[in-house]
């Protein structure tokens, strides 16, 4: 009996942790999307629009502070166009860990292709959410290659959407919580159109991103992706 | 009415600069205000460029009211080609402030702005990416050239640089970019060789650069409210990238020529999104005497 409620728990944990994968895997996108990053009382705004292929990113901000900067991630490297100089500057790839400008998201947190390659399922239950039954799913890195050793999702049961993650440390210390508050369905798929992250290890401060536009799997030119296109 | 409508349809970025610094020993005082434009906007496969603006510096014993043009240039890009005729900006080699390439070395605050030279730039980006650049010494009307090749191939960036005036210098850069970085750049010039060391490491979340810069002939590094003339610095700086509202920079350096030690603290502070608030600290010990300098400065940027 026990090894026929294993078998249940495994399959169905890993088919949602499947259908997750399938729905969070961006091959390629478009977006316009607006930071608000809150720290105690005070809020700082920024804009950027973009392109994704994979891993690799194209951003140019447009807020009045980095107007004109553009930001270029080809594998582990990260170019920095600077519109003062009209040229580039070359960051190591190991500052991909760091924040995104500021806010409480790493620039890998930002743009991954399949987050969740990493993590297998460990345990599944039902929990309740203001009056909502979802499932908990807790998921373990299995490669040491993830920026985070587990999380745990909260999972809604209807159309297997994520509405919430916890983001812990290998000794269970939880660092950051993700909360997404909307979805915006493309196709068959469900795509988070707004979210707040929280870095739990600094008071009052979250980020808060919102799409304003997006469009997912488009066809992106390869040249946006080349140091190139960084000076036009 | 048609200038006006060319104008607004620009992408325009307008930055009001006021910088302040007093030197407690000389009880001297510097200020700076410094209002400039900045116009930008593609065409098919052309970019013109325009950063240019008001300039007035009050110090104890002088004033300087002046018109500035920073940069003015038209760009053509297409496929791998790029040309660019006007005033321009070129910093060869690897940016930062010991940078043995690039003329004079000074320390960024929020009124440091890029003022080019008035020339002709080529750049043919591919395997080495050739640039030329002809521009004019605006001292002695000369016509003076820079070449430079620079490749990237895996985690690292290499390049070779040559400066064709009345003292011709070669020189290379190598820079490897991986969980720390190292950049290494030198120049010889036919009387003097001036290298630059740098070693770059996050650790947490703290960034630390480790330079040392040789220079012959000894330099004049121009600081708020000091200088140095120097042959030898070694120096640390220290970066917080997780602040973005309160930025702090700590600079300590070690001039070995003149047994000088010298800390730079810079603390910049974003009120919101477009107003900036910047303040620091010089202080060094020259025989045997603390000297120092206090910095502010505001910045206003308006953007469309």
């Amino acid at each position: 009996m026990k090894a026929l409620i294993l078998i249940i728990f495994t399959i169905n944990a890993d088919e949602i942790l499947k259908k997750l994968r399938e729905d969070r895997k961006i091959e390629s996108s478009r977006f316009y999307a607006k930071i608000e990053i809150v720290k105690g009382k005070r809020t700082l705004f920024k804009e950027f629009e973009g392109y994704s292929k994979g891993s690799d990113f194209y951003i140019v901000f447009k807020n009045p502070e980095d107007k004109d900067v553009k930001y270029l991630k080809i594998k582990n490297d990260l170019f920095i166009y600077i519109p003062d100089i009209d040229d580039i500057v070359r960051i190591s790839g190991d500052m991909l860990k760091q924040s995104f400008m500021g806010t409480d998201l790493s620039y890998e947190d930002l743009m991954q292709e399949d987050p969740l390659r990493y993590y297998k399922p460990l345990n599944i239950k039902d929990t309740v959410i203001n009056s909502d039954t979802l499932y908990l799913m807790e998921i373990v890195d299995t490669t040491k290659k993830a920026p985070y050793f587990s999380i745990n999702l909260f999972i809604d049961k209807k159309n297997i959407l994520i509405k919430k993650e916890e983001l812990f440390t290998k000794n269970r210390r939880k660092i950051k919580e993700v909360q997404i508050l909307d979805y915006k369905k493309i196709g068959e798929k469900f795509y988070p159109l707004i979210y707040i992250m929280r870095d739990l290890r600094l008071k009052n401060s979250y980020t808060k991103v919102v799409f304003k536009e997006i469009e997912i799997g488009i066809k992106v030119k390869d040249d946006i992706f080349k140091l190139e296109y960084l000076r036009k | 009415m048609k200038i006006f409508l060319i104008f607004f349809s620009l992408s325009q970025k307008i930055n009001l600069d006021f910088f302040s610094i007093y030197d407690f020993n000389h009880k001297d005082y510097n200020a700076l205000l410094q209002p400039n434009l900045i116009l930008s906007e593609k065409i098919n496969w052309f970019r013109v460029y325009f950063n240019g603006g008001f300039y007035y510096l009050k110090g104890e014993k002088y004033e300087e009211i002046d018109w500035k043009l920073y940069q003015i240039y038209l760009k053509f890009y297409r496929e791998r080609v790029e040309t660019k005729i006007g005033r321009i900006v070129f910093i060869p080699g690897f940016l930062g402030i010991f940078n043995p390439f690039y003329k004079g070395l000074n320390f960024e605050t929020i009124s440091t702005i890029y003022e080019g030279d008035d020339g002709l730039f080529f750049r043919y980006n591919h395997f080495l990416s050739p640039i030329i650049f002809l521009y004019e010494e605006k001292s002695f009307k000369k016509i003076n050239s820079m070449i430079q090749l620079e490749n990237n191939f895996g985690k690292f960036t290499n390049g070779f640089y040559l400066h064709l005036k009345d003292k011709n210098g070669i020189g290379f850069f190598i820079g490897y970019f991986s969980s720390y970085t190292i950049k290494t750049s030198f120049l010889k010039e036919r009387d003097n060789f001036k290298l630059n060391v740098l070693f770059q490491k996050r650790i947490k979340n703290l960034i630390f650069d480790l330079n040392f810069y040789h220079n012959d002939d000894g330099e004049i590094l121009l600081f708020p409210g000091a200088y140095l003339f120097s042959k030898n610095i070694f120096s640390l700086e220290m970066k917080f990238p997780e602040k973005i509202f309160e930025v702090p920079y700590i600079l300590i350096i070690y001039d070995f020529t003149n047994n000088l030690p010298l800390i730079l603290f810079d603390y910049k502070y974003t009120f919101k999104n477009n107003i900036i608030f910047e303040t620091g600290v010089l202080s060094y010990l020259k025989s045997q005497k603390l000297n120092f300098s206090i910095f502010a400065g505001i910045k206003v940027i308006l953007a469309h």
